[in-house]
This record gives structure tokens, C-alpha cells and sequence, in this order.
């Protein structure tokens, strides 16, 4: 439940409009099959993972794994994608909401206000963390529901003709990108260790993906039907103007603020998420003996590299477009790989089971 | 670091507090003499200046007259009971004895509590301190020439407030009584609801100038031992040297030092703490205090009143929707208002935006300022309300309503926008059952009303997250605080934002009863008598 609110949090804004760009009109297609695996193989990996060293995270196992010379520079690395992750993501944030709702507010302080309560939530450990996602989730859902179901009798099928009019190769291309948020799952190789239930996780994990990919199938498909391919392209948060869309009567309308509303939970809850792992990492490498005072350290970093000029709401959408989805899909696919083929070499196991 | 830093401001570092800490002078074990003058001498010497403090010394009946007296507080005692059933049998019935039994100043404490004393509750005693405490929790104690010990009587008397209904927590349909001040009326309040030995009830003294009975009381086998354990526990390691109410101990037993919220439900209803003592919860009686804490509590514990489980279930079920409505208004409605009137026009419909435009015009303050002023000022009319002689508390009404209402905005300072805002945040908050939520939302509502006048939407949402993470880490003795919702235990969904049929409530709360889940019998719903004849 945690990993689907994380996934959606930021998926559902962006990559309507990316995936649109690049797979046109048969957009909706594309979060279907291919991504879905690919998140697949990142659980299957990081569940074998903890079988094998069951209680440790990745920066613990791979430094057994690779030995230290060569495991804490590997542990560093991960710790750094997930912040460079992290900081995207308040970025993402905060350039929602400059250009959406509060034009004129300075980014620092839209930054300030998710790494404090992110940071906070970050401090209280991840239970307080899972219970919170326990409790937004419904209303996340819910609202997103609502809204799909109030555009409906705005949509026009005739927008999703022609069916494959361009091949499937369109379709294959940008599927790279929710693969790599998929992929966002991958931080499951930090998480498990924390399980109490470490049966059916895997399950668990597949049924997540799952709906991850329904509900942003639904979301593109809905998105596209409303305002058809090339204008969803054109569009920055598409869902968000599909919300801003909706006129029922005088009375429903506006309904942008339950989206803000959904968009902010989703994103406190990840940032949350993001600073306590990265936290955790870092006291692991380092050997400290609590994450704590990493949490501290870490909020002024990620307001300062969130306000970060050259990552301007333009660009950010580029970044995300074109430079994230490999180098994102490296951390979370091809690292994990590497250890397990190593540990597997290496017949490595924790705990003398076999 | 934040919480350290606190905490020293409050004072919980113990530093520099080695100073000798208040206690009742007489600690030590002082045994009672044979000689019946030195024990009275230092009787009186403990007692000097307590005029309350009565001697009564007389002869008992025996073949050879024995000395003896008793000591009681007048007030604290029954006094007829005294003289009917202590004094009169000791002076004038010795001569009942059965034969070959002889009363003497060796075997008088014996004899007289086989054969002679009517009181049903008497113990014996041969320490002058423990003593002195017994007879100033109103007991009688007899001392003996030649004796090293004395007889307690408990013959308590004294002034208690009648069983009244509860001022707090009044409901239309169900039972009427409410807890006093004693503790025993309390305690049989509770036992008559609930007859069963399991039924335990411990005490505890708390208090070193006050000897304040704390009585846990939970049912054995229902209420999980770790937290009885934990509560009593608690309740031991209290060190203070007065606990005049309840909150007393609630805030010394509170999991979380620093919390707005209510760790501890408290109520004065009888029935309320009997429920919740089959739920497999633990109550704590504080002598002197009408209010009995129950632990663990939950959020949604806090927005349950008893009449819901005296109503129709689809009924109670709308109240508790609408209450929950209510919290939310309570919660955030002034600070949407600022919001949306200060940042985010364009999401108000425009038809209402016009007509909020217009009687806004011509206003001096933006409506932040506005709604804060209002706010301030229904909290000062109901500070004053609450604590105005009941005399005048009609003046401050008249004043506060019309007044200040009326007049702020014919005269053109409030908009009657915010006054609406404010009324209905008012009443939308009187609508919580749970008065110390109430006061929770109330600081809370403030903070957002600032959030929402610097940061609109956002601030408030992040108000509310930064709430929600607050709420998720707190635990009230182990139960964490917002389950069943999160932890999500779905059974015990039944009883939170709606209130099931009780023949649908077969399982207690999974968190509180989890050691006897299971409430009774399954299936037990009404169903229509089957018509035999055909119909």
C-alpha cells in the first residue's frame, strides 16, 4: 500500500503527458505489459535478496557482497540516486504547485514546508510512516475515483482512433518511462527488512504493480479521452487540468483542490519515505548508531538542492522525460541484478540456512 | 532534539531538584506500647491542633475493667454507629460471652472481635503510624490497655454527594446515574453493572499529603495483562505530593509527554466505564474525583457518546457521521475560508464569490485578520461564560451574542461571512462528545487558521499531515492511537464511524479484548418468527 500511494503520488500528474509525446494516440496502452514485468523483476529480486541475508538492506548485504572496498562506494551510489530521487520529487512538488496554485509564493518555501513535515514524519520511523499511508490511502483512492467518474460524460472514444495507427513501436519506446517509476519499488531492497510479515511479499509487491498499472492506465485512458492525444501532450499536468475540467451544475466544480489534496498526501508520504530511507542508508554506511541525526542533516540539503535553479518546472518535465527513465531504471534494475548474480557466484547466504 | 529541548523548558529534567521533597512527617514504623497512656500521649502529640480529632476513652465490661479508647475524626465518622456498636458493646454486653470463655486484658483484642464488636469490618493493627492513616481515612481505631495492637473498625461516615446525573455526558435514553466524588459509591455504581468475580479492583495510594485512593479496576482474562500491568505500574511510580482530580494522574500516566490529544478517555458515566470494561479496557477511579479514566483510548473513542449505543444503530450511525462532520468543520473550516477568500478565488464558485465580494466591500481588514479576531472573541465569551458566576452568565450571552455579532457588522468591521464561520465552528465543535478533543481541535483550528493566512491550501494540508503524522506515531498503552483505521483492523470497523447492531458486534475491539475475542454468540439477529401456518 505504501509503494502504490508512492508510485501514484508523482506518476499520476506526469506521465500522461510524457507518455502521450512519445506513443500519441495509443498512450493508453503503455503502462500495461512491459513496465509491469520490468517492476516485477525489481520485487522478485530484492524478495531473493532478503532471503538470502534476511534483516539487512541493500547497503548492508552489498557491502558483504562486494566487500567493503568495494560495497560502500555502491552503498553511497544508491544513497545518492534516492536523494537525487528525492530531491526530484520535492521539486516536482513545488513546481506544481508555483504553477498552479500559488504563483506567487517562492519555491523555497513550498520546498520548506514538505522537507519539514516530510522530515518529521521521517523522524517518527517508518511505522508512523506505513500507518499514515494506511490512512490517506482511501481518501487517495477514493478522490481519484470521484474525479475519473465526474469527467466521464466529457469523454469522447473517438480519440483514441486510430488504434496502433503508428505501430507498436511508439508504444515499446515510452514505455521506459513508468517502467522507471515502476522501478520506484525497487527501494524495497531498503524496506524489506523492516516486514514483519515477510511471507507474501512478493505477492503483495505483484498486486501493487498491478494496481499501479490500472489505476495510471485508467488515468491516461481517461485523460486522453477528454482531451485526445495531442492536447494531453501539450499539457504539463494533464491531470490536473482534467480536474479543472470538471463542470457538473454550478455546484461541483473546481475540483482541482481534491487533486491538490490527493497530489500532497502522496507526495509528504514519499518524501517521508525517501528521507527516512536515505537516512537509514546513510547511518548504515557510515556506521552511526541512530538515522536520526542523518534526518536533520539531511532537510537544509534537500531544501537548498530543491530550490536548485536549473531544474526549472520545464525542465524538470525533461529530466523526467528523457535523462530519469535509464538512469533511474539502472539503480533500480541493474544494481540489484549485480549483487544477486554476485551473491549467487558467491553462494553467499546469512544465517547458515543453507 | 526539538522534544529535549521542550521538556527541559517544561521542567522534566531532574536537575537541581535534590531538594527534600514533601512527605507526611511520620514515615518510620513507631509499634504501638502496652501501656495505654503512652499510646495515647503520642496519639494526642500526632493529633495536636486537629480539632476534628476526637479521644474517647472509657472502661471496657470485664471482670477486671479494661482501659480503652477510641480515637476517630468526628466529621469522617459515623457517629451513632460508634456509640451503638462499638462503644455500647465494649461498656455494657460483655457478660454475653459463652461460658469458659473469660475476657482479660490478655486475650481482649481476641475476644472482643470474636464475641463482642458488631462492626462487620474490623482489623487489627500494632504500628502508630499506620495507625494514624487509618483513622484519617475516617476509620475507627479501639486501643486496648495491655495490648500492642488495636482494632480497626471502618464505620465511615461523612458527607458525599448524592448519585446525580451526569453534567457532562447527559443522555436522553439510558441510565441516569453518574460517578460522585467517593470512590466506594463509584465502585458499587460499577459493580451492580457488572457481577462477576472477575471484576477485579486493586488501590493504589498516591499522594503524600493527600493518601488519594487510585482504584484500577478491569475484568481478569478480558483486558489484556500488559497493559493492566503497564497501568498499574504507572499508576505506582506516580510520586506527587497531592492528586486533588483525575487529570492529576492522567497526565502522570499519559504515554506521550507532549501531545494535544487525550491519551486517556475520562468519563462520569457508570455505564460508559462498565462497556468499556468488557471491551477489555482498564479503568482508574480517583477518590475525590467524579471522573474515571479509561485507558487505552483511541482517536475514534474520542467522537463516541453512550447514547449511541442506546439508539437505533442507523441512527446513531447518522449521528456519528454527522459528528464526524463536525470535527472536520470545527477543524478547518475558518482556515478554508481564509484560504480560499485570501488565495484561492478562482476555486470559489463564482456566484458565491460575488455575493462574498460584495458584502465584503468597504471592509478594513482582510478577512485572515477578521476570522482571527472573531475567533479570539468567541473563545474570550466562552472563557467568560465558563467561569462567570451562573448569575450573570445570561449578561455575557446578550452581550457576546448581540452585541459583538450584531453590532461588529452593521458597523462595518467583521463581515458577516466570518461571523457565520465562526458561529458554525462554534457549534460544529460543542458537537465533539469528548471535551478534552474539543480543546485539542480548538488550538489546533488556531494553527491552521495562521497556516491557512500564509500558505492557503498548502498550509493547511501540510498542517493536516504534519497533524496526521503526529496522530499516527502516538499510542495510548501499546494500542496505537488511530487503529483500527491505521493499523486497519476491519472488524472492528463496526464501531467507529458507524455503529453496527449489536447482534452484529460479535468480537470486542482486536486491540483492547485481544485475549477473549469473542463477544457472544454469532447469528443472534432478529429474524421474523417462522410462520408456521403459512402467511
Amino acid at each position: 500500500m505504501l509503494m502504490f500511494l508512492m508510485i501514484m503520488a508523482t506518476v499520476i500528474l506526469f506521465v500522461p503527458s510524457i507518455t502521450a509525446q512519445e506513443a500519441g494516440v495509443s498512450a493508453w496502452m503503455v503502462p500495461l505489459i512491459v513496465p509491469t514485468l520490468a517492476g516485477y523483476l525489481t520485487v522478485w529480486m530484492a524478495c531473493k535478496l532478503e532471503e538470502r541475508f534476511s534483516g539487512l538492506t541493500l547497503v548492508q548485504y552489498g557491502e558483504l557482497i562486494l566487500g567493503k572496498l568495494l560495497g560502500k562506494p555502491l552503498g553511497c551510489l544508491y544513497i545518492l540516486f534516492l536523494f537525487i530521487l528525492d530531491v526530484l520529487v520535492i521539486r516536482e512538488f513545488a513546481g506544481f504547485f508555483s504553477v498552479t496554485m500559488l504563483p506567487n509564493t517562492p519555491i523555497l518555501v513550498l520546498n520548506l514546508t514538505v522537507v519539514l513535515v516530510g522530515g518529521y514524519a521521517a523522524l517518527q520511523g517508518i511505522e508512523v510512516i506505513g500507518r499514515m499511508t494506511q490512512f490517506v490511502l482511501p481518501l487517495f483512492v477514493l478522490s481519484f475515483l470521484l474525479l475519473i467518474s465526474l469527467v466521464l460524460p466529457d469523454a469522447d472514444f473517438g480519440f483514441l482512433q486510430p488504434l496502433l495507427g503508428d505501430g507498436v513501436m511508439p508504444i515499446v519506446k515510452s514505455t521506459v518511462v513508468p517502467a522507471s517509476w515502476y522501478g520506484e519499488i525497487g527501494v524495497l531492497v531498503l524496506l524489506l527488512p523492516m516486514v514483519n510479515k515477510t511471507q507474501g511479499v512478493k505477492r503483495k509487491g505483484f498486486i501493487t504493480l498491478l494496481a499501479v498499472a490500472c489505476f495510471l492506465t485508467l488515468d491516461i485512458f481517461v485523460t486522453q479521452i477528454v482531451f485526445g492525444a495531442e492536447q494531453t501532450a501539450s499539457f504539463m499536468f494533464p491531470f490536473f487540468e482534467l480536474a479543472e475540467y470538471v463542470e457538473i451544475g454550478d455546484i461541483i466544480q473546481r475540483i482541482e483542490s481534491l487533486i491538490s489534496i490527493m497530489w500532497i498526501t502522496g507526495i509528504v508520504v514519499k518524501a517521508a519515505l525517501f528521507t527516512y530511507l536515505i537516512s537509514l542508508g546513510v547511518s548504515q554506511v557510515l556506521g552511526l548508531k541512530t538515522y536520526r541525526l542523518v534526518v536533520y542533516a539531511l532537510m537544509p540539503l534537500q531544501l537548498i538542492l530543491g530550490t536548485y535553479p536549473a531544474i526549472s518546472a520545464l525542465n524538470l518535465s525533461r529530466i523526467l522525460a528523457q535523462y530519469w527513465p535509464l538512469f533511474g531504471l539502472f539503480f533500480e534494475v541493474v544494481v540489484p541484478l549485480f549483487l544477486l548474480m554476485v551473491a549467487f557466484l558467491r553462494n553467499m547466504r546469512l544465517g547458515g540456512s543453507g | 532534539m526539538f522534544k529535549k529541548l521542550f521538556k527541559g523548558m517544561l521542567g522534566f529534567s531532574s536537575k537541581g531538584l535534590h531538594c527534600q521533597k514533601t512527605s507526611d512527617q511520620s514515615q518510620e514504623i513507631r509499634p504501638l506500647s502496652s501501656n495505654i497512656q503512652t499510646n495515647l500521649q503520642a496519639l494526642r502529640q500526632v493529633f495536636d491542633l486537629c480539632i476534628d480529632v476526637v479521644f474517647r476513652e472509657f472502661m471496657v465490661d470485664a471482670e477486671q475493667p479494661i482501659k480503652a479508647f477510641v480515637v476517630f475524626i468526628g466529621p469522617l465518622t459515623d457517629l451513632e454507629m460508634i456509640s451503638e456498636q462499638l462503644i455500647r458493646p465494649l461498656t455494657q454486653q460483655t457478660s454475653g460471652l459463652p461460658p469458659g470463655v473469660k475476657l482479660s486484658i490478655t486475650n481482649a483484642i481476641q475476644v472482643l472481635q470474636d464475641y463482642v464488636l458488631n462492626v462487620a469490618e474490623t482489623n487489627t493493627i500494632g504500628d502508630q503510624t499506620e495507625l494514624v492513616n487509618k483513622v484519617l481515612e475516617g476509620n475507627t481505631a479501639l486501643v486496648l490497655d495491655g495490648s500492642t495492637s488495636a482494632i480497626i473498625t471502618g464505620l465511615r461516615g461523612g458527607a458525599v454527594r448524592n448519585v446525580d446525573e451526569p453534567d457532562t455526558e447527559p443522555v436522553v435514553r439510558g441510565p441516569k446515574d453518574g460517578f460522585v466524588e467517593s470512590v466506594d459509591t463509584n465502585i458499587s455504581l460499577l459493580r451492580r453493572r457488572l457481577k462477576t468475580s472477575r471484576l477485579k479492583v486493586e488501590a493504589f495510594k498516591v499522594g503524600a499529603l493527600t493518601k488519594t485512593n487510585v482504584v484500577v479496576c478491569y475484568v481478569k482474562g478480558i483486558a489484556n495483562d500488559k497493559v493492566v500491568n503497564e497501568v498499574k505500574q504507572r499508576i505506582s511510580r506516580v510520586n506527587m505530593d497531592s492528586v486533588l482530580g483525575s487529570n492529576y494522574i492522567e497526565e502522570m500516566i499519559s504515554d506521550e509527554a507532549i501531545t494535544l490529544f487525550p491519551l486517556i478517555q475520562y468519563t462520569e458515566r457508570p455505564d460508559k466505564t462498565a462497556a468499556s470494561l468488557v471491551e477489555g479496557r482498564v479503568a482508574v477511579m480517583t477518590d475525590n474525583s467524579p471522573m474515571v479514566l479509561l485507558a487505552p483510548a483511541t482517536f475514534v473513542t474520542l467522537l463516541q457518546a453512550t447514547e449511541d449505543y442506546y439508539n437505533n444503530a442507523f441512527f446513531a450511525t447518522m449521528i456519528r457521521l454527522l459528528r464526524f462532520i463536525a470535527l472536520n468543520i470545527a477543524l478547518v473550516l475558518p482556515a478554508v475560508i481564509v484560504a480560499l477568500f485570501s488565495f484561492h478565488q478562482t476555486m470559489v464558485p463564482t456566484s458565491l464569490l460575488t455575493t462574498a465580494a460584495a458584502a465584503r466591500e468597504g471592509l478594513p481588514f482582510p478577512i485572515f485578520v477578521e476570522v482571527m479576531l472573531m475567533e479570539l472573541t468567541f473563545e474570550l465569551l466562552r472563557e467568560a461564560g465558563v467561569r462567570m458566576p451562573k448569575a450573570i452568565g445570561q449578561t455575557v450571552s446578550t452581550v457576546g451574542g448581540l452585541v459583538i455579532g450584531q453590532a461588529a457588522v452593521t458597523a462595518g468591521i467583521v463581515s458577516p461571512i466570518s461571523v457565520i464561520v465562526v458561529a458554525l465552528t462554534a457549534i460544529a465543535n460543542f458537537a465533539i462528545p469528548n471535551y478534552a478533543a474539543g480543546t485539542a481541535i480548538r488550538i489546533l483550528r488556531f494553527a491552521l487558521i495562521i497556516l491557512a493566512g500564509f500558505l492557503g491550501a498548502l498550509g493547511i494540508m501540510m498542517g493536516l499531515m504534519a497533524t496526521l503524522v503526529h496522530l499516527c506515531s502516538l499510542r495510548s498503552f501499546g494500542v496505537p492511537y488511530l487503529s483500527p483505521i491505521a493499523p486497519l483492523s476491519t472488524k472492528d470497523l463496526k464501531d467507529t464511524m458507524i455503529r453496527a447492531p449489536w447482534w452484529s458486534m460479535q468480537t470486542r475491539p482486536r486491540l483492547f479484548g485481544a485475549k477473549e475475542p469473542v463477544r457472544q454468540d454469532p447469528d443472534q439477529g432478529p429474524s421474523k418468527p417462522d410462520s408456521g401456518g403459512g402467511g
